[in-house]
Parts: C-alpha cells; sequence; structure tokens
C-alpha cells in the first residue's frame, strides 16, 4: 500500500528568492524506511514539513504539485493529520514540552481524549519500545541527548502512528546513541509503520534504510535503493599540521560539578601548545561545552586552575569563544557593524577598522553579506558572522563550540583556514572532520578525557 | 510545606494577598508578612532564590519607607529630620513620621503578597503547576500559555547571561566608549534574545500543531494527585476566615460610616478597630 505519494512537488518559502523544493517525485510504500539525504539546505527539514502538512498550511509561500499521505491530500492543517502523521523534529530541546518524561509522552494522548487508564498503559508501552521503561517520573532536563532523543520518539510512538517522521534525529547525538535510534526505528519499521527520516550521517542510516532520496539544492539527485547509491566523497584534504609551539595554556588539577550532580571533572591535567588545534568528541553530556566555558572562564572550577602563558597584546583578545548558539552573539543591525563591535571595544579607528572587517569578510564569504542584517542570513551564514566578529580580535586562543554544525565540509574548511589563533579548541559530533582539521583529538567519556593519536 | 497539593497552595496564595488587602492594622500586616515569609522559608528555597528574595524584599521595604517618609502629604504630620530646610519659597524635603509609618504598612502588604508568590513558584514544579491550571475549569490553552511563560522565564535569565558573557569576551566593558555607546550596546541586547524567543515560540506553535492540541478543549484533570481530605478542611477553614474578614470589614465600615450600628456588636467594632 502507497502511504506517500508526491508528483512534481516544488516549493518556495515566502520571501525566499529561489524555489527550496524543485520538481520533487517519489512515493513511499506501508512498513518503509525511506530517507531523505543531502547536505544542510538541500531542502530534507522543508521536505519534512511539506509531509506533516506545516507547509503550506502554516508556512505560506508558493506550492505547486501533488502530494497525498494515506489518501489525504495537500494542502491539509496538521492537526488533521494527527495521530496518523506524526513528527520528531530536529532540536527534542524545542519540542518537548513537559517537565517529566511521563507528561511528555502523555500529551498527545490526553490531546486524543483517551481514559487515563490507556494513556498510562500507552505511555509505558512507548517507554518500552524506546529502551527507556522506568523512566516515566524522570526530569527531561536531567536527560542526556540521546534519551531525549528517544523520548521525542515514544512521544510520538504512543499515539500510535501510521507514518513516523523525523527531522534530523542523528545529529546531535554519538555514535553510540545514534546506532540505538537507528535500531529502534528498524523494529518499529517490522510492526508495520512506515518511518520517513532526513538526515546527512550517512554512516548509521544507510544500512538500514530501504530506499533513499538525494537531495542537491532542493532537486532530487537520487532515488532508490541503497546499494545503488554511492555517497558522494567528503572533500575534506586535512589541513597541514605546523610544529608545536610553547606551552599556551595549562590546567593544573581540575575539578568540576554542577549542583546536585555527580561531578563532571576530577583533577584533569593538561597543557596546550601554540599552534595545535585541538578537536574535543564525545557524546552529549559528556563535558565539551563545560569544559570550553571553564576555558572561557563562564565558569568557575570548583578547584584547580587555567593559566593562560602567552604573552599579552592590547591590541588583540588573549581569548575569545564562539558560543553554540552562535545566535545569542549577534546584536548588531547589519554584518559590518558586528565584524567591527571586537575593534571599536580593542580601541582601533574607523579607518582600521574598515579594511580588517573587509578582509576576515572575505576570508569567510561574507563581503557581500556586509550590509545584511545578521538575523536574515541562513544558520551557517550567522554562524561564519558570529566567528568573523571574533577574528576580527586576532584572538590568541579561539575556543569554538560546534562550529561545525550547519557547515558542509567545504565551508568548515574555509572557515578554519581563516582563524589565525596560536590555539584554537573546538568541540564537534563529526568526527571525520574533526581528524581532518584537528592536530590533536581530546576524546569526552563518562567523566574522562583521553587523548587520541590523529 | 513543599509537598502541599497545588490547590492548597493556591488557597493559601489566595487568602494571603485577600488578608494583605483587608488588613490595615501594622501588628496585623506584620503577623501576616512574617507568617508568608516563614512559609516560603518552610519550601527550603535554594541559596540563589534566598538571595534574589531577601535583597528584592529589603529593597522594596526602604524604598517604599523612604519615599513615603519623604512625600507624604496627609495630616497630622510629625517631622523628624529635614534633609533641606524649608524656605519661603521651598517648602522643604523632610522626613515624616506618619510617613514612614504609612510606608512600612504598604510594604507590608507587598512583602507578605511577594512571599506567598514566592512560595507558590518556588515549591511547586512547572509540571505540578500546569496540571493543576490545566485541571481548572479554564480552556486548556490558557494554562498551557501560563506554564510556557512559566518555563520559558528562567531560560530568558540564562540567555541573558550568556549574551552578557559573550559581550565581554569581546572586549565590552560598560561605560568605558561613553554613555551613549554603552545604552547603544545594552538595548541591543534585546535583539537576540527576542529573535530567540519569537524562534522558540514557532517551534512551540508546530510542535502543538503536529500533536493534535487544541487550545479551546475542555480541561482535564488526569495525573494530579488527589487533594487530601485534611488539606480540603484545611482550606475551607482558610477561605472561611477570609470571608468572615471579609464580611466583618463591610460591618465595620458600615459602623464608620454611620449607615448601621448595633449595640451588640460593640466588642466586634473595637477588636476590628485594634486589630483589623
Amino acid at each position: 500500500m502507497t502511504v506517500i505519494e508526491v508528483k512534481a512537488l516544488s516549493y518556495r518559502y515566502p520571501k525566499s528568492p529561489g524555489s527550496n523544493l524543485k520538481d520533487i517525485s517519489f512515493a513511499v510504500r506501508q512498513g518503509e524506511i525511506f530517507l531523505l539525504a543531502g547536505e544542510t539546505g538541500s531542502g530534507k527539514s522543508t521536505l519534512i514539513s511539506v509531509l506533516c502538512g506545516l507547509i503550506p498550511y502554516e508556512a505560506g509561500g508558493e506550492f505547486k504539485g501533488l502530494v497525498k499521505v494515506l489518501g489525504k491530500t495537500w494542502p491539509i492543517s496538521p492537526v488533521k493529520l494527527f495521530p496518523e502523521v506524526t513528527v520528531v523534529f530536529q532540536s527534542p530541546a524545542e519540542q518537548l514540552l513537559a517537565d517529566t518524561v511521563f507528561a511528555e509522552v502523555a500529551f498527545g494522548l490526553e490531546n486524543l481524549g483517551l481514559s487515563k487508564e490507556v494513556v498510562t498503559k500507552r505511555v509505558k508501552k512507548a517507554l518500552a519500545e524506546v529502551g527507556l521503561s522506568g523512566y516515566e517520573a524522570r526530569e527531561i532536563s536531567s536527560l542526556s541527548g540521546g534519551e531525549r532523543q528517544r523520548v521525542a520518539i515514544a512521544q510520538a510512538l504512543a499515539v500510535s502512528p501510521k507514518l513516523l517522521l523525523l527531522d534530523e534525529p542523528l545529529s546531535q547525538l554519538d555514535p553510540k546513541a545514534a546506532q540505538t535510534v537507528m535500531d529502534i526505528l528498524k523494529s518499529l519499521a517490522s510492526q508495520g509503520i512506515t518511518i520517513v527520516i532526513a538526515e546527512h550521517r550517512l554512516e548509521y542510516v544507510l544500512p538500514r534504510v530501504d530506499r533513499l532520496l538525494y537531495l542537491e539544492g532542493g532537486k532530487a539527485k537520487f532515488l532508490g535503493k541503497p546499494k545503488d547509491f554511492t555517497p558522494p566523497k567528503k572533500e575534506v584534504n586535512p589541513l597541514p599540521s605546523p610544529p608545536k609551539g610553547q606551552k599556551a595554556v595549562e590546567i593544573k588539577n581540575l575539578y568540576f560539578s554542577y549542583p546536585k550532580r555527580p561531578p563532571l571533572f576530577n583533577g584533569l591535567n593538561f597543557s596546550f601548545y601554540e599552534n595545535e588545534r585541538v578537536a574535543l568528541l564525545g557524546p552529549n553530556g559528556s563535558g565539551k561545552t563545560t569544559f570550553l566555558h571553564l576555558l572561557a572562564g563562564l565558569k568557575k572550577p570548583v578547584k584547580g586552575a587555567i593559566r593562560y602563558l602567552l604573552p599579552q597584546d592590547k591590541k588583540r583578545f588573549a581569548l575569545a569563544l564562539l558560543l553554540q548558539d552562535p545566535d545569542l552573539m549577534l546584536i548588531r543591525t547589519k554584518v559590518a557593524e558586528e565584524l567591527s563591535f571586537s575593534l571599536e571595544n580593542l580601541g582601533f579607528t574607523r579607518k582600521e577598522i574598515e579594511p580588517r572587517v573587509s578582509q576576515v569578510a572575505k576570508e569567510l564569504h561574507l563581503f557581500d553579506k556586509l550590509k545584511r542584517a545578521p538575523f536574515s542570513l541562513s544558520r551557517g551564514e550567522r554562524l561564519r558572522v558570529a566567528l568573523g566578529a571574533l577574528l576580527t580580535g586576532r584572538p590568541q586562543v579561539l575556543l569554538l563550540d560546534e562550529p561545525t554544525t550547519a557547515q558542509d565540509p567545504k565551508n568548515a574548511l574555509r572557515l578554519f583556514k581563516a582563524i589565525g589563533a596560536e590555539l584554537v579548541v573546538f568541540s564537534t559530533h563529526d568526527e571525520d572532520l574533526a581528524y581532518a582539521l584537528a592536530t590533536r583529538i581530546l576524546r569526552f567519556e563518562k567523566g574522562k578525557i583521553e587523548e587520541e593519536t590523529r | 510545606m513543599k509537598s502541599l497539593h497545588p490547590y492548597t497552595k493556591f488557597i493559601l496564595v489566595f487568602v494571603i494577598s485577600g488578608l494583605s488587602v483587608l488588613l490595615d492594622q501594622a501588628f496585623s500586616l506584620m503577623a501576616l508578612a512574617l507568617g508568608s515569609v516563614f512559609l516560603f522559608l518552610a519550601a527550603w528555597p535554594s541559596r540563589s532564590w534566598l538571595k534574589g528574595f531577601f535583597l528584592l524584599v529589603s529593597t522594596t521595604v526602604w524604598g517604599i519607607m523612604i519615599s513615603q517618609g519623604l512625600f507624604y502629604q496627609d495630616f497630622p504630620r510629625t517631622i523628624v529630620f529635614c534633609l533641606v530646610p524649608p524656605s519661603e519659597t521651598f517648602p522643604g524635603l523632610c522626613f515624616i513620621k506618619e510617613g514612614f509609618r504609612y510606608g512600612f504598612i504598604q510594604s507590608l502588604r507587598f512583602v507578605a503578597a511577594l512571599s506567598a508568590g514566592a512560595y507558590l513558584i518556588n515549591s511547586t514544579s512547572t509540571e505540578m503547576l500546569f496540571r493543576a491550571v490545566g485541571a481548572l475549569p479554564l480552556p486548556r490553552g490558557l494554562s498551557l500559555m501560563a506554564a510556557a511563560s512559566v518555563r520559558a522565564l528562567p531560560r530568558l535569565a540564562e540567555d541573558l547571561h550568556l549574551v552578557r558573557q559573550a559581550l565581554r569576551l569581546r572586549g565590552y566593558r560598560p561605560f568605558r566608549r561613553g554613555l551613549i555607546y554603552t545604552l547603544r550596546t545594552e538595548m541591543a541586547v534585546v535583539y537576540p534574545l527576542l529573535v530567540r524567543a519569537i524562534r522558540d515560540s514557532r517551534a512551540l506553535a508546530d510542535t502543538l500543531l503536529t500533536r493534535g492540541f487544541d487550545p479551546l478543549a475542555p480541561a482535564k484533570n488526569y495525573f494530579l494527585p488527589p487533594w487530601p481530605r485534611m488539606e480540603r478542611a484545611l482550606s475551607l477553614v482558610l477561605m472561611g476566615l477570609l470571608l468572615a474578614i471579609f464580611l466583618g470589614k463591610i460591618l465595620f465600615w458600615a459602623y464608620l460610616q454611620g449607615v448601621f450600628y448595633a449595640e451588640v456588636l460593640r466588642p466586634f467594632y473595637a477588636f476590628f478597630r485594634k486589630y483589623v
């Protein structure tokens, strides 16, 4: 039985300069795991939004072509598709509504007006299916990223959907959690649930999907079985490793723990050197962001010390940090002003600022966007603006929290080439990129940090 | 105190707020404010909560007392001392004893209500608050909106802290580049917070739409723990007390205005004059 039928679908978001989906056609049968693949910005999430009814019903824009899901023809309100079609969005943090696991999974069931007994029974069943039995009373805020993702899947499953849509469910997961999620999806498909998954981390999904549609710039580039598909190679030539310089940062006997939680770091001892690019790898919640915040002085260690040993230069930042959500760093109305901010604070004159801003903008491919408002740019471009705003201050030590998110490998490489800092420490989930970009790898797991040879 | 049923807590907050409006005597208001502060403390607030609470209480009490002490307009007025003595052209800026007293009474009202509110928020999880409000005979949309806004506040505070730290790391120091630059930068902090709030609310709306949420559906009290009989009885007594004081106030007002007087109520009038 055909569950999804899409014919000659084209779509353009309101105010978008061009089409976001162009002439897409495919069909999905019951019980299939169907993959929407492609790089960031290729149209995967847009297609998920179409299939759950948000496009065009909520988003507006120009919509052409035929979309039919479970016999219902588009445009249609997402409310009318519930509970037959459920969706797990990209970021579980934005999707989860309740404080406890039970309440979260029960939310959709309560909306269906089911009795208390049925709700309780179905919540238990859904949690068991995702391997979270006994988690009912746990607070969502106490869960790891992988566990939250499983709660998000459980809430979608609890209402017994016929079609489950997942938008990049693995994007924030470590390899182990990603494998677990894919195993869960495989078992659901064997029960007759049709699954459409948008994902760009092909290494985890390709072996487990039945068919895939590969998108590039909103167009279908491949439709068929995984065995006939050759994933485009990640063209990341490893960056050269310059010889190690003098000691730049020294961490001595560092202890840190959050209130009411077990200690995160127990007596860390590390030294970082000039010309190093250190990648921090590890599962969500393993302490990568906390480590960067400790290095930046945003958090205070319970015990121990972090010493910066490079000679200070008043015309440069000793230290800069790119936050995981770079949007929190954008405070000006134009990209050029955003890039100037650090230099203004360092006391540079307008004459000195302009060439520095132009140079950084060129290096980060932002020159034609200097007059645009930062928040009118794409996610990847906003990240480059936030980074550029730090780079103009020529930091000696640069800390980057997930700088590879929403960047394709070429952009990530360009980004790192533009960095002139003496020491770069960055966290990432993309292991391939980490090995290509870093001179040294630190792996965080269960309160321990282990060094890996590159 | 922390483990009381949310409905009991609602009633406690309602009664304390009601009494803070009805009572006028400093002694009674002081007792009410102390009781309310005790309620808040008995819920074992965290150190940061305590710090914020006492800062707010002390600044409010002193702020109201000083402003009333300085700008009290009623009579009689007893001057304690003058900052600027009166002259032929200037009435003077003096501290008035009755103004202090009036300010103290007003601040006690505020402290009582504030402590009760702080007790409710600090001792009840958002989840339970949502469920309790959701069980009231109101559309679900209203209770969800209330819960979402309560939940958004800590996140907003966290984001604001992070934005300010990020500015510091970009070399920004308030007033270093002049007042205008500082004001401009401080105001611009709202920009990322607003964008993030809009983004979050859109995500919330999309989530609700795709999870079959109907804002006009009637409330349900699924999974709200039963209201213990003892607490129900206590709540009834408290509500009765509030109602009795309210009716007594009307009776006392009628006596003061010469609308109604009964000889038999003389002890009642004396009690209300002295304590209420």
